[in-house]
């Protein structure tokens, strides 16, 4: 799914509402069932760290931390066994093609390297929902298409998959996209 | 997070800010060393004051003039006779202190001197480690002898107290025959003065200007109290001009009390001051960890995103903190350990303990935990949205 929009059209505060960063001012939001707007911090945390997968525009990957060790991250918050974690953050790693950079500061892979850590990070706990804020952004276009095709496997293998973006070149591979304008959904199929 | 992955990342941490994280920790060094230093200069002050009362019968009363100088109504030999009858008292000896020259060889010295009855030396432990100690002979037969404490006789002989055995020295310009050298008592009252027999005192040296003090002996610890209200009566009794007003009645053991309470109230001042040096590096942690929480902020919101809770980043902080000043604690009790020497040149007493590391690590762990928490707190209660958001 693409949420499609213009700047300022409220994609970005959408995309936070869903990931459970951010509380409406109004209106009701349920995530299997439970009322977010009612939900404890903890809770929160936890169904960010358990159903929910981020895969930002800047990347967001912990700048002292290695590859292996930042998509290892959110398992360590589940209380993950080290071993454990090392060895599954390895496999993701793999999966994307980034088996020799496992020990690679964020500085030293390029941006469409770094992105692919970073959706390392956001699958590696098996979520529900992976969010994506603008994840070409930032890139060349032979990664984004890259990039893209990523999520479009990810997707034949069962994970929901929102994509935000104001590209609709990006949005097009959707099977399904929302047009937002002015924080209104004015359109969709 | 389990603990031992959380100071992985804590450790990336530190090792990522060497630079600030040393200077951070200067303060805490000089804190914890002080208070190592001051726990052993404690300890050390105790036992220097303890060793040199270790000799002192506790049972020894001194009876002096409240003031210095000329007393209108001395005490006399006739009030050590009248002490003695009572049934708390073992000896009382009057002793005449004065102070002068002394010389020996082409060596001169202002020093002190102290006629004493012979009887004097054994009820207050004065032996003798060469040639002999004064005896009644010397005392009736005017004999001028001198017997030297043990720091006098190394002060004027350089160190080898021996050969003045024999040897003439004088005090005050009057010639006297040093017949021997007590053994250290580890008071400088005795071990820095000259002893000579009490008739050849007061004739010679002091004469009218003669104003004894009497060192008298209680029976044993427990008749101390009864013995100094029984020397009160008869000094009201025998002084009617000023009663025993005019005189200071003092008991070893309240001197002991004395020194031990001087010795610990320097403890106590140089511990204020290492509280507050500890307090201001406290505040220079919490700077720092102000500054890194602030630094760290899209991290923050990062860490927040992918799950991690109040508390993970509560504890990341807090311990981030607690290992800075722990790290300072432990540099400071070494260079601790490096300094007692220095101690030592300056002649203070000092003694290494277990106390001091102990004191020293917990004081600092404290600092950090107690300065740590509020930015950390801070960290923890960032809204994650607003975090994200910081460039």
């Amino acid at each position: 799914m693409a949420i499609l929009g213009p700047s300022g059209s409220g994609k970005s505060t959408l995309m936070n509402i869903l990931g459970c960063l951010d509380l409406p001012t109004s209106g009701q939001y349920y995530l299997d069932g439970l009322d977010i707007l009612k939900a404890k911090e903890n809770q929160l945390a936890e169904i960010r760290n358990k159903k929910i997968g981020f895969v930002f525009q800047k990347f967001n990957l912990l700048p002292r931390l290695t590859a292996v060790q930042n998509v290892m991250l959110p398992l360590l918050y589940r209380g993950v066994d080290e071993k454990e974690a090392i060895k599954l953050a390895k496999e993701k790693l793999d999966l994307l093609g980034l088996g020799d950079r496992c020990n690679h500061l964020p500085n030293e892979l390029s941006g469409g390297q770094q992105q692919r850590v970073a959706i390392a990070r956001a699958i590696i706990g098996n979520p529900n929902i992976l969010l994506a804020d603008e994840p070409t952004g930032n890139l060349d276009s032979k990664s984004g298409k890259d990039a893209i095709e990523i999520f479009k496997s990810l997707n034949k293998q069962g994970n929901t998959i929102i994509v935000i973006t104001h590209n609709n070149e990006v949005a097009e591979q959707a099977k399904k996209i929302i047009y937002l304008r002015d924080g209104k959904i004015y359109e969709h199929n | 997070m389990q603990l031992k992955q959380l100071l992985k990342i804590i450790l990336i941490n530190i090792y990522h800010n060497k630079m600030r994280t040393f200077l951070t920790t200067l303060g805490v060094i000089v804190g914890t060393a002080t208070i190592f230093l001051v726990v052993s200069i404690g300890k050390g002050g105790e036992a220097k004051v303890n060793e040199q009362y270790s000799r002192l019968n506790v049972g020894t009363i001194i009876v002096a003039p409240a003031q210095r100088g000329r007393v209108v109504d001395p005490l006399t030999e006739k009030d050590a006779q009248m002490f003695e009858k009572s049934g708390n008292i073992a000896h009382a000896f009057p002793v005449l202190r004065g102070s002068g020259d002394i010389n020996y060889g082409n060596f001169s010295f202002r020093g002190n001197f102290s006629a004493i009855l012979p009887k004097f030396q054994a009820s207050n432990n004065l032996t003798v480690q060469y040639g002999r100690a004064l005896a009644d002979e010397d005392e009736t037969k005017k004999n001028k002898c001198a017997v030297l404490g043990a720091e006098l006789a190394n002060t004027l002989t350089d160190g080898n107290p021996s050969r003045i055995v024999g040897e003439n020295i004088s005090i005050n310009g009057r010639r006297f025959e040093v017949i021997g050298i007590y053994n250290r008592v580890g008071d400088s009252s005795y071990d820095e003065s000259a002893f000579i027999v009490y008739s050849v005192g007061k004739k010679y040296l002091l004469g009218t200007r003669a104003n004894p003090t009497i060192i008298v002996q209680a029976t044993g610890i427990k008749t101390v109290q009864s013995a100094i209200e029984d020397i009160k009566a008869v000094l009201d009794e025998t002084h009617r001009l000023g009663g025993s007003e005019q005189f200071r009645v003092l008991d070893a053991g309240s001197r002991l009390l004395a020194a031990q309470e001087s010795a610990r109230t320097m403890s106590l001042l140089l511990l204020a001051v290492a509280i507050v040096v500890l307090i201001v590096s406290g505040i220079g942690i919490m700077n720092v960890m102000f500054v890194t929480v602030k630094e760290r902020t899209r991290e923050i919101g990062i860490l927040k995103a992918i799950g991690a809770k109040k508390k993970d980043i509560l504890s990341q902080f807090l311990i981030e903190a607690v290992i800075i000043s722990l790290a300072g604690g432990v540099i400071g009790v070494i260079a601790g350990f490096f300094s007692i020497p220095v101690l030592k040149y300056f002649e203070l007493p000092s003694l290494p303990s277990i106390n001091g590391v102990l004191l020293g690590l917990i004081f600092s762990v404290l600092t950090g935990i107690f300065f740590g928490f509020y930015p950390a707190w801070k960290a923890a209660d960032l809204n994650p949205i607003e975090a994200l958001r910081y460039e």
